[in-house]
């Protein structure tokens, strides 16, 4: 579904350069969940937005379902979930979600009801946050109405950039089955997060970015083997470690 | 089509709840009202609509040129980079933003008409706008000359009713003259009047009358036909304005697309303002045209009529702000308006068609921005 070979991406020019993403690989099947996990800074969300084709690589190649990132039949068919939410103050959430719908081509009016109703109650939304003003919500309800409208046109690929980040134990359990659901019915995920229990509950394979190069990477199970830590301080610390041998080793 | 609504509708909605709207709304309202309210005490409803047309001018105009500043917002709250990673293309995005703009331009226009009709009944009985057909201007226009003005009245027109001559005085000697007497002529009857040197003429020539002669009986001026026209019955003041409305509408509408287009490169208050300041150029499109053509080119110089028609050309088209000036003298828009409102139409639809190419470099890289 994904599949990134020595993606490059370099912002600005010469002694000015920062190179952002330095040279990953990594291939995401049907059915399967890649965390990219990383500090900040780490390049997470340029390979984000690499991944949806709102940005070109500077070298290498990234494709999703078979072609170039970003063309039109890829974003018909991705749903995406940014890490800031509460954009569309002047909307409802209803309107917010029916609007994602309507651009993402679910016909029919009776449809296109029915897929935004259950979306919003698929991501735990109340009915009467449903004629509220984005501009009234909550960082955790916007984030709940990004997953609705990432969600509400059955999307093959979800691209998630921080999906539990302001949301209470309640949303995130919500959210982890959402992304259960999602999976079980074949689709894939990719998602940032800097959580344990999000990276735990919901990826299989994992990235471990270190100043846009793979510190680590592999089964999440395996990266966490023996690491009994609340958080993934410590993989990302050993990741970090790993990373700047390799670099004074070259 | 259904993503381009969807995005249209979107941006309506936002304009629609946002803060500038509602005080739109609000100056909409008041300056009606004060001008239906000062406009009590004078001897003509003329005032009331200078004011009323004004205000609904002042108004669409605002959300016209407000249009360009919908994607540099967008650009800032990120929505654009959110809507970037769905299905429609950005020529879509842009596309909506223009048609945004246009239409509430237009929609506010007829509805701010037909409320400045609807106030300016409730507040003057006698708001009445009249019909009106052009009569062709002979090629002799003086009145005063050595021959009478002789002026044919096409036979379509020919049982329309009065007949409303504009003329502007030369005065011939340092007397202070404010009436002349005038005598006109038809196949059917003749008679005299005393009329204002500077203004309208009106008089009702026998129905039938194919050819009016007119002579002028004063001595020390001579007067020179600027306009002639055939007033018809009267028209129903609200739904009157509400076409003068639409129309001012449709001619302010035309720089949503200048300012999405300006949008592009620059701050939403550098658009809005430049495509405010291409309307203003657009209304004395002509006079600037005239003025390019006078000019002795000499040194440097030279550029001036070449900046001038370069301006003239950059502007819309905004012929059909004449409504406003025939509104104000209580004259309903005459047929064929609103092809005098095609090349503002043409004009817009050029603008927004530059305004949804992709960038150059987006183009390259095949980004959707």
């Amino acid at each position: 579904m994904v599949e990134a070979t020595q993606l490059r991406k370099t912002y600005g020019r010469g002694a000015r350069a920062v190179q952002a993403v330095r040279g990953i690989d990594f291939r995401l099947r049907a059915g399967q969940c890649l965390g990219l996990l990383g500090p900040n800074g780490s390049g997470k969300s340029t390979t984000i937005k690499l991944t949806l084709g709102t940005l070109q690589p500077s070298a290498g190649r990234i494709e999703t379902f078979g072609g170039p990132a970003g063309r039109r039949a890829a974003r018909a068919r991705t749903g995406y979930v940014p890490e800031e939410a509460r954009r569309f103050g002047a909307l409802t959430g209803r309107e917010t979600v029916d609007l994602f719908a309507r651009l993402q081509s679910v016909r029919g009016r009776a449809e296109r009801r029915r897929r935004v109703e259950e979306a919003l109650t698929l991501v735990g939304l109340r009915p009467e946050a449903w004629k509220q003003r984005l501009a009234t919500y909550s960082r955790g309800m916007a984030r709940r109405l990004a997953m609705a409208a990432a969600w509400v046109h059955g999307p093959d690929l979800l691209v998630l950039d921080e999906p539990t980040s302001g949301l209470d134990p309640f949303g995130t359990e919500e959210m982890l089955a959402l992304l259960d659901t999602h999976r079980a019915r074949g689709g894939a995920t990719l998602l940032s997060t800097h959580d344990r229990l999000t990276a735990e509950r919901s990826c299989d394979e994992a990235l471990v970015l270190v100043r846009g190069q793979v510190g680590a990477s592999g089964a999440l199970d395996a990266l966490l083997q023996g690491d009994e830590a609340p958080s993934l301080l410590p993989l990302m610390r050993a990741a970090r470690d790993g990373a700047s041998d390799a670099a004074s080793d070259g | 089509m259904a993503e381009l609504f969807a995005l249209t509708g979107r941006h309506l909605r936002t304009t629609a709840r946002s803060r500038p709207a509602r005080a739109a709304a609000v100056a909409l309202v008041l300056g009606l009202v004060l001008a239906a309210y000062a406009a009590r005490g004078m001897p003509s409803p003329s005032l009331l609509l200078v004011a009323a047309l004004f205000v609904v001018l002042l108004v669409v105009t605002g959300f016209a040129v407000g249009a360009g500043t919908t994607l540099p917002d967008d650009r800032v709250a990120g929505r654009e980079a959110w809507l970037s990673t769905l299905a429609p293309p950005g020529w879509k995005r842009r596309l909506a933003v223009v048609l945004a703009g246009w239409s509430l331009a237009a929609l506010l226009g007829l509805l701010g008409g037909a409320l400045a009709g609807l106030v300016g009944q409730l507040a003057r009985d006698d708001l009445a706008l009249r019909s009106w057909r052009p009569v062709p201007l002979p090629e002799a226009r003086m009145l005063g000359g050595a021959t009478p003005l002789e002026l044919e009245i096409p036979d379509a027109l020919a049982t329309h009713g009065e007949l409303e001559l504009e003329v502007r005085p030369l005065v011939r000697s340092m007397k202070l003259i404010d009436t002349a007497d005038v005598v006109w002529t038809t196949e059917a009857g003749s008679d005299s009047l005393r009329v204002p040197v500077r203004g309208p003429i009106r008089f009702t020539p026998p129905p039938g009358s194919r050819r009016v002669s007119l002579a002028l009986m004063t001595a020390d001026v001579r007067m020179r036909l600027v306009d002639a026209r055939l007033l018809g019955p009267t028209r129903a003041p609200v739904p009157t304005l509400a076409w003068v409305g639409l129309l001012l509408g449709l001619c302010a509408g035309a720089v949503a697309p200048v300012a999405v287009l300006l949008s592009r490169a620059t701050s939403g208050q550098t658009a809005a303002a430049g495509a405010f300041c291409l309307l203003l150029l657009g209304s004395v499109k002509d006079g600037m045209r005239d003025l390019a053509a006078r000019l002795e080119p000499d040194g440097l110089q030279a550029l001036v009529p070449a900046v001038l028609d370069g301006f003239a050309f950059l502007a819309p088209d905004a012929p059909v702000l004449s409504v406003l000036v025939d509104a104000t003298a209580l004259r309903a828009p005459p047929p064929g308006t609103l092809g005098a409102a095609l090349p503002a139409l043409a004009y817009t639809l050029l603008v927004a068609l530059l305004a949804c190419l992709p960038a150059p470099r987006a183009w390259r890289q095949g980004v959707n921005t």
